[in-house]
């Protein structure tokens, strides 16, 4: 990667700890099961803002495969979608896998309707167990990479719930750009 | 002969790293606090010149810097005080190891994550060990020593060093290394009144758990 790409693609990346569910961008995304029932952690807060209209569009799609990651309307939120990105099962814990995968679908998706912000939250670390240093890693690797071989996106948030895991994800996104 | 502690480098300037870059200031150190947040970092600056006003001098020690191979270069004592999660505390320690001082002493501030295994990526477990700053209401402010199999007589009594010069009581306790379990932390404490005599502190090495299990915490 030459110099310049590596700021370009710095800039349009940005991390702050907030409140995802209350991003005006095109999209947030959630941390979803394959069968898309939003229930605890992110899931749980979307459906509660955003209204049972998420959940009937997500009953209607069914289950995904594991990986891959499905867009629905965002009811009352301010996001206009939510892309579900299914990392783990009702039965089974995100892997390394399963993160890289639907990170990358997701954001294809985002890319496929001409979206220009997207928001993620660390997909997988809550109670997918998925530790916060290797999420980061993957997330923030894909998105990288889906900007490096061009996107609408212009911007994707990474918005973390709490100082620990801003720290974890400024942190190793300085050792990625390095 | 090693040199006297002189520069401190602190990684973090969350909570707990603040709260020891102020307590090393006190203790009339150079110290170095990083952290990769431009804003943490000017909080924490704010923070400890607002508590450090009595001492005009302590503040003018207090250097910040953005990254940690920066941060690291001239310090005789790094102490970590990152996010708690056990690969951030690995990278730190990797770097330390490739960037301090040949004879630099690597800490870890924290209160769960064995110093066994953060000592066990780098080349230099002997001047691996874990200080804990701990004050609560009403007690003298304490600095537990966390004393790991390989962590060397050095690296305990230059620590011990420091925690007197910044008034501190010491205490030492052992890290034996499992992971993962609430008995991990079955360490033979000690508490020291004075100088930590370093012949004492080898002693301890013999000692049965029971015998110090009055001081034991968990």
């Amino acid at each position: 990667m030459s110099q310049r790409s590596v700021k370009e693609i710095a800039s349009r990346i940005v991390i702050q700890q907030g409140d995802l569910t209350e991003m005006d961008t095109d999209a947030i995304v959630n941390a979803a099961n394959n069968d898309l029932v939003l229930g605890a952690g992110v899931a749980g807060a979307i459906r509660r803002k955003g209204g049972e209209a998420i959940q009937r569009e997500c009953d209607a799609i069914g289950s995904i495969p594991l990986g891959f990651a499905a867009i629905t309307t965002a009811g009352k939120l301010k996001a206009r979608y939510v892309i579900h990105a299914a990392s783990m099962g009702l039965g089974s814990l995100t892997t390394a896998e399963t993160l890289r995968r639907s990170t990358a679908h997701a954001l294809r998706l985002a890319a496929e309707r001409g979206l220009k912000t997207i928001a993620f939250p660390a997909v997988g670390t809550g109670i997918a167990g998925f530790p916060m240093k290797e999420c980061a890693g993957i997330m923030l690797q894909e998105a990288a990479e889906h900007l490096r071989n061009g996107s609408s996106l212009e911007t994707i948030y990474f918005v973390l719930f709490d100082e620990k895991a801003t720290e974890i994800f400024e942190r190793t996104w300085k050792r990625l750009q390095a | 002969m090693v040199s006297d502690i002189q520069t401190i480098a602190v990684i973090g300037a969350g909570d707990v790293g603040r709260e020891i870059a102020l307590a090393c200031l006190l203790g009339g150190y150079r110290t170095i606090l990083e952290d990769i947040s431009e804003s943490r970092l000017e909080r924490a600056a704010a923070w400890i010149a607002d508590r450090a006003n009595a001492s005009a001098q302590a503040s003018s020690r207090l250097r910040t810097a953005s990254n940690v191979e920066e941060a690291v270069r001239e310090a005789d004592l790094i102490i970590e005080a990152v996010a708690e999660e056990m690969e951030m505390k690995v990278e730190m320690f990797t770097i330390f190891d490739k960037f301090a001082k040949p004879d630099a002493i690597f800490a870890s501030s924290s209160p769960s994550i064995s110093i066994v295994e953060l000592a066990a990526v780098t080349f230099c477990p002997g001047r691996c060990i874990g200080l804990r700053f701990v004050s609560s209401a009403g007690h003298a402010d304490v600095l537990e020593l966390v004393h790991a199999p390989d962590t060397s007589e050095e690296t305990v009594g230059r620590c011990a060093a420091i925690g007197r010069r910044m008034s501190k009581e010491i205490v030492i306790t052992r890290d034996i290394g499992k992971r993962d379990s609430p008995q991990r932390t079955q360490r033979a404490q000690r508490r020291i009144g004075e100088a930590p005599s370093l012949e004492g502190a080898g002693a301890d090495d013999a000692a049965e758990p029971h015998e110090l299990s009055d001081f034991s915490r968990d």
